[in-house]
């Protein structure tokens, strides 16, 4: 696959055309504008070796924030045959069901900016961030960390600290089900116990943001945005144990590849057949850590929303925080496709995808049936979000979008570049402030690090995967 | 110590070079990782012994790093020295002398990767490259 060839197909994608070892051909969803980026690492090659695995369905697809990852690139998207189809861990990620969700408040930018100095403050003094955080508020026992890996999100709720109305607007509604903690390994154990309740580091972040544009009215109301309002985002995962289920099972992967005589192209693309038994072990493991990262963002939003009660001296119910969504981002799922128009069950993997199901579709929660599914795209800190909603086009790329804006530079070339206090001022230029866990978060993380958000919004609203409903600018930044 | 950080755009990576034999490249990927987390200590007054098995040399070099990590990050154990008792292409004891001064660390890594892993002998020496998670 040394000459790989790429040629254009329509305005928004790209097609790498099958050879060598490829069972399928690649799509890779990109304006004009996004191609010149692609060839500045081996993003492209990775789509390329995706579609190498087996059983592989239609084609290995990338989102527009594609760029160079492990194994899968970020933003891919495969879908894999029950029969004879793989699984592979890698294609999922270390960070099991990181994610983003966004809450709702019925408070305007006029009432928030004036104490953003103080407010930010608080809320990062309360979610621990940063390298190897821990919550000894949230710590949990062995037994109580199974019991939270196999009810997820619904496990905070019944223990007080969510509201009942958050599990529905969940992807799975806060929990996958199938999960085992049998499956997990004592390690992961170790690492998920203290970690309930927090950040993390790297591109993890609390932001508090203002809807600053709505694209469309209806929508947005079914979604409950107005112009002005203030809404929050938090995005995080599975921390430590999510890493360590994936380790774990990429090691005994290679082992069973070499023994069913599945030619990696790398490595780190280690799999199992669907129907193994290693496959349904990894299953009940990931499902485990997925279950743990909606309980992780949930349990982040309840101290987010007793900041803002004690902050403002009214409930959260009369502060409107309300989810609007919450939707994962690395995750293999069993999930039902159309493939040249015959309905079939296939092992979907998004690594840096965000799932978008069309209007209609009965996973829905009754809100969003109309519209499709709300698509949470945060763009770097410096610059603007948006909200999106599934469109039908959704149906070529296995009900799947876009998950961010997607990195550009290395994290050493924007050590390279950039000077924290540069960054810090120029964005206070801007009214956007900013709190971080360290000083090369911010370097690591600074606004051109990251595409425009916009030219990834652009691809896939043009593509006719998602609308365009809303566009939120920051006012305030939490990194871990 | 012979390394050098890598450029990429998600993750982070280390080269490491110029190693005589495997135990030292071993050495060297592990005090590379170390140094660039923070993980290191000057103090030695307690041990740990780790046991890696791997499906090959490569991935008996992963399983290594990530059994060191997962000392550092849950255990907070820092450290000052490591001593390789025995290694094969598959197997391999070691022991970790540091200290548990539960000292931050400042860079976190979620694991070490088997991206584009291949250990090379070079007129120069052992070599590798290994991706890490961020």
């Amino acid at each position: 696959m040394e000459n790989i060839n790429i040629h254009r197909i329509d305005p928004w994608r790209l097609e790498i055309k099958k050879c060598g070892a490829m069972k399928a051909s690649g799509i890779v969803y990109a304006n004009h504008e996004l191609e010149k980026l692609l060839l500045m690492d081996q993003a492209i090659k990775q789509v390329a070796n995706v579609a190498c695995l087996p059983g592989i369905i239609g084609s290995s697809m990338a989102m527009p924030d594609i760029h160079w990852g492990y194994g899968f690139p970020i933003g891919g998207v495969a879908a894999f045959s029950m029969d004879g189809g793989i699984v592979s861990p890698g294609g999922v990620g270390y960070d099991i069901n990181c994610g983003v969700r966004c809450i709702r408040t019925n408070m305007v930018e006029d009432e928030v900016r004036p104490v953003i100095s103080m407010l930010l403050p608080s809320i990062y003094n309360s979610i621990p961030c940063g390298v190897g955080s821990r919550n000894k508020n949230f710590k949990l026992t062995s037994d109580e960390l199974s019991r939270v890996m196999e009810k997820g999100a619904s496990w905070v709720v019944k223990k007080g600290f969510g509201d009942d109305d958050d599990i529905q607007y969940h992807e799975d509604r806060g929990c996958i089900e199938g999960a085992d903690p049998d499956d997990v390994s004592k390690k992961a154990f170790e690492r998920g116990m203290p970690e309930l309740g927090t950040l993390g580091s790297g591109n993890h972040f609390v932001e508090i943001d203002i809807v600053d544009n709505i694209y469309d009215e209806d929508k947005a109301a079914v979604f409950g945005l107005f112009i002005g309002q203030v809404l929050i985002q938090v995005h995080t995962g599975s921390r430590g144990l999510g890493h360590q289920v994936c380790d774990d099972f990429i090691h005994s992967m290679i082992a069973v590849a070499s023994r069913e005589g599945i030619i990696l192209p790398d490595r780190q693309l280690a799999c199992a057949p669907l129907m193994s038994r290693e496959a349904q072990r990894y299953f009940g493991a990931m499902k485990s850590a997925a279950n743990f990262a909606y309980a992780n963002r949930e349990i982040i939003t309840f101290i987010i929303r007793d900041v803002f009660e004690k902050f403002f001296s009214r409930s959260h119910e009369k502060l409107g925080m309300s989810l609007l969504y919450d939707c994962c981002h690395n995750i293999a799922k069993i999930e039902t496709i159309i493939e040249k128009g015959r309905e079939m069950k296939a092992c979907i993997h998004r690594k840096g995808a965000t799932r978008a199901l069309i209007p209609g579709d009965k996973r829905l929660s009754e809100r969003y049936i109309k519209t499709g599914q709300p698509v949470l795209v945060p763009g770097d800190m410096g610059r603007q979000s948006f909200i999106l909603a599934a469109d039908k086009g959704s149906n070529q790329t296995f009900y799947s979008a876009c998950h961010g804006a997607g990195r550009l530079l290395s994290r050493k070339e924007a050590k390279r570049q950039g000077r924290e206090r540069m960054i810090i001022d120029s964005m206070m230029k801007d009214g956007i402030h900013v709190i971080a866990a360290s000083k090369a978060t911010i370097v690591e993380e600074m606004p051109c690090a990251y595409k425009d958000v916009s030219m990834v919004v652009d691809t896939v609203t043009g593509a006719g995967i998602a609308s365009a409903v809303a566009r939120l600018r920051p006012l305030g930044i939490i990194k871990g | 110590m012979a390394y050098q950080t890598v450029d990429h755009t998600a993750d982070f990576g280390i080269r490491v070079y110029g190693a005589k034999n495997i135990e030292e490249l071993f050495l060297q990927a592990a005090y590379a990782i170390i140094k660039e987390t923070g993980a290191g200590s000057k103090i030695s007054d307690a041990e740990q012994e780790i046991f890696c098995l791997g499906f090959d040399i490569e991935d008996l070099l992963i399983s290594y790093l990530n059994e060191i990590l997962f000392m550092v990050q849950t255990n907070e154990f820092r450290v000052s020295k490591i001593e390789i008792n025995s290694i094969t292409d598959t197997r391999l004891n070691a022991r970790l002398k540091g200290s548990y001064t539960g000292l931050p660390l400042k860079f976190y890594v979620k694991a070490a990767t088997q991206h584009d892993l291949k250990i090379n002998k070079t007129p120069d020496g052992y070599e590798t490259t290994v991706i890490f998670d961020v």
